[in-house]
């Protein structure tokens, strides 16, 4: 029993002596240094979590976790080609991504109110009502919904139990 | 007593083996040179964007993860960001976040990213 458990001990040392190095996979072609320690690390497989496959359960396709190398997306302004991450604007050097004062001419994003599509405008008639639901377009359609008994009749003739959702609205008519 | 001695120290050699895992990638093939023990190294979230009024460099991306039935903590996770930035010589480090995933079975993965930066140096005019 006590050899046995040496063994093990030695063995156990010596495999943690000998892990190779993770190989690559940035999408930069950099070098990519980890320890593979035989720990599943993650819902992970090249960027994809195997959640989205239902016959993919992480507890038996184990894998490691693959870190894409960054997020920084080039922007080519005037000639000049950019790295825009979490809204700071890069160059690559040698010396890594410089960061750098917004180049001119560039605007930045305008950030849409979310409130808007939670809150439709609705215009109310007798027995229709209609409401202005926000489309893919930046603008909106505006969708007429008939009273029916207890329910609503949109346009395509799809009845409503209840008062929809401008999310549900959106599904059919926000595109 | 020799054989439980033998045990706990397999038992905390797997352990420490398998708390957390911890990857780096490189931006550049630039090298810096390390940081002392006591060097504080700021950690930026994500929320909080750097301006370039403080010129830096983003010299590469780390990613340290583990169990919290391994007695990980976001702490932990932080400091051996930390510990891997002093040694790869970064003055701090940026965007940084922690990820939880949930396991079906009741454990949890965390994972902190962030990305390591070096302050260039003042440029004299």
């Amino acid at each position: 029993m006590k050899i046995t458990l040496k063994i093990l001990f030695v063995f156990l040392f010596v495999s943690l002596l000998i892990i190779r190095p993770t190989p690559s996979y940035a999408w930069h072609g950099r070098t990519f240094v980890g320890v593979n320690l035989g720990v599943w690390p993650g819902p992970y497989y090249y960027g994809y979590p195997y959640y989205n496959y239902p016959y993919y359960s992480p507890a038996y396709y184990p894998d490691y976790a693959v870190v894409s190398s960054s997020s920084y997306q080039p922007v080519v302004v005037n000639g000049v080609t950019y790295y825009l991450n979490n809204g700071v604007y890069y160059i690559y050097t040698q010396y890594g991504y410089q960061a750098v004062a917004t180049p001119a001419g560039v605007t930045a994003p305008v950030v849409q109110a979310a409130a808007q599509a939670t809150v439709p405008t609705v215009v109310d008639t007798d027995d229709s009502i209609t409401i202005n639901v926000p489309n893919n377009k930046g603008g909106y359609t505006a969708v007429l919904l008939k009273k029916s008994g207890n329910g609503y009749v949109g346009p395509q003739g799809e009845f409503y139990a209840e008062f929809p959702k401008v999310s549900q609205l959106q599904v059919m008519y926000g595109k | 007593m020799g054989n439980k001695i033998l045990l706990l120290g397999l038992f905390v050699l797997v352990l420490a083996g398998c708390a957390t895992s911890t990857r780096y990638i490189n931006y550049t093939d630039q090298r810096y040179p390390p940081k002392d023990e006591f060097y504080a190294i700021n950690v930026f979230p994500q929320s909080q964007a750097q301006t370039s009024a403080n010129p830096y460099y983003v010299i590469g991306k780390v990613s340290v993860e583990g169990l919290t039935s391994d007695g990980v903590s976001p702490e932990t996770l932080t400091n051996r960001a930390k510990v891997l930035a002093r040694k790869r010589g970064a003055d701090a480090i940026i965007n940084a976040r922690t990820e939880v995933y949930h396991y079906y079975y009741g454990d949890q993965l965390l994972r902190f990213i962030g990305e390591l930066i070096v302050y260039a140096p003042a440029v004299s005019k």
